[in-house]
């Protein structure tokens, strides 16, 4: 079976050109939940590498089987639409409002005209919790609110593979409990392999995940 | 940098973009056109008072420089129509439209890329040069045509009326006929050039340097700055080089 995941000898340098990672391998088969702990930067580093959006010093990725850097543009676009992705940094477009945002990769993949509002948007939107898709843009709405918008969008197009980077950053116990819940139920019924970042262990158990601990390549 | 090879990267993006709105990929999305509607509205809808006012004003100078150098009626048509319809209406309204919106194009892509939002894009599966740099493309050549046609509409108005108030024997109807007159066929085609392809130009080199501004906030107005000096130059260079092709060779 195709590998959900499959990342060979990747080595990652910051912009200063000082390591962050070095001949990292990760196999992930299709269903299975993995969370990688450690250096923040690290972390993060390697799901944005593995989502073909940060150049490699070295190694390769594949995801569901395909080298995205070598597709074809709708090739390209079609794998990514089977990816279901949650950045620490950048996720909404700010000036779109939260609604638009949410209903960006439907509208944009299904060719849907602005009026429509599928049924499957809003099911995305109730698993995390937003009863309605908000209209507020991404910069006056709360933490917590964008937070649901970006993994409720992750799971917007019934992804294979959901991909996250720190779903519970900047949230307080309260509301870290919750979002961790609702990513573990929501992995839980789409059946998809999840891989993501955190030093939170609420995300590992709400996801029944294995997790990975980097090692720091920090040096002194 | 290298002026021919910025020339073709923004060749590229236009040919790109033309290639992509008439043969690639059909019928433009619902939620790339949405884009394309809002650009029009901000670049060319809610520009239009602006541009009428700037028309209005244009139309006093040039009358009253014409009156100063003792012109009669038929002199008025003719550099109404040569001053305003050839020169002034593009350019005036190339400037309009950098300082308005090719700078807010800039700005807003600068940011989009500093702020990642751009890589977000990317790894829904959604292309950035159809979703981002398409509709503003388009929606700028579209509304700077349409502001040049609205320019020239008032400040022919605007002329005329003026010059009958100030010429005692001389209607506003008579200088709209002498303006018609004066009006070449040749006009219309150049009016479209100096309008379509820097409309394309500017919105270009707008997304060009916005996109390519580096991962840092300071990178973002430097990118502003160089939109719009290379737009403006852009459009003045296009224009001189269309009057000096048609209107002298």
């Amino acid at each position: 079976m195709t590998p959900a995941l499959e990342i060979s000898g990747l080595s990652l340098d910051d912009r200063d050109g000082r390591p962050l990672v070095r001949k990292f391998d990760l196999l992930l088969a299709p269903g299975e939940r993995l969370v990688v702990a450690g250096p923040v930067e690290a972390t993060s580093g390697i799901l944005r590498a593995a989502m073909g959006l940060d150049a490699p010093a070295a190694g390769t990725v594949r995801l569901l089987g395909r080298d995205a850097a070598t597709l074809p543009r709708e090739e390209a676009e079609a794998l990514f639409a089977r990816i279901g992705y949650s950045p620490r940094v950048g996720a909404l477009l700010s000036n779109l409002p939260l609604r638009d945002n949410l209903l960006l990769p439907l509208r944009y993949h299904r060719r849907l005209g602005s009026a429509e509002v599928p049924e499957a948007a809003l099911r995305a939107a109730d698993r995390f919790g937003l009863g309605e898709l908000p209209a507020a843009i991404p910069p006056i709405a709360s933490v917590l609110t964008r937070r649901r918008v970006i993994l409720a969008r992750a799971i917007l197009l019934d992804p294979v593979l959901l991909v996250v980077d720190d779903p519970t950053e900047d949230l307080d116990a309260g509301a870290a409990d919750e979002i961790a819940d609702r990513l573990g139920k929501a992995a839980g019924a789409l059946g998809a392999a999840v891989l993501a970042a955190s030093n939170d262990f609420r995300v590992g158990a709400a996801l029944g995940a294995r997790t990975l601990l980097l090692a720091s390549t920090a040096t002194a | 940098m290298d002026s021919a090879a910025y020339a073709v990267r923004i060749s590229a993006i236009i040919g790109y973009a033309l290639h992509a709105l008439t043969v690639a990929r059909g019928r433009m999305r619902p939620v790339v056109r949405a884009v394309l509607y809002r650009q029009i509205l901000f670049t060319g809808v809610q520009a239009i008072p602006f541009t009428a006012l700037l028309a209005g004003l244009v139309a006093v100078i040039v009358v009253v420089q014409a009156r100063l150098g003792g012109g009669v009626a038929e002199g008025v048509g003719r550099l109404l129509v040569v001053a305003i319809v050839r020169e002034l209406g593009p350019l005036v309204v190339g400037t309009i439209v950098v300082a308005r919106s090719c700078s807010a194009i800039a700005a807003e892509l600068g940011n989009m890329r500093v702020g990642r939002e751009v890589d977000s894009l990317v790894a829904m599966g959604v292309d950035p040069f159809e979703y981002l740099v398409l509709p503003r493309l388009t929606g700028v050549a579209v509304a700077v045509m349409c502001l040049t046609v609205v320019f020239v509409t008032v400040s022919l108005g605007a002329g005329a009326g003026l010059t009958a108030l100030l010429a005692e024997r001389t209607g506003a109807g008579e200088i709209l006929r002498l303006v018609g007159e004066n009006l070449q066929p040749l006009d219309h085609l150049v009016v479209l050039a100096k309008t379509l392809v820097p409309g394309l130009l500017m919105a270009a080199i707008s997304c060009h340097e916005g996109l390519s501004a580096s991962r840092s906030v300071t990178a973002v107005p430097p990118a502003v700055t160089a939109a719009v000096v290379r737009s403006l130059s852009a459009v003045f260079l296009w224009d001189a080089l269309v009057t000096a092709l048609v209107y002298v060779a």
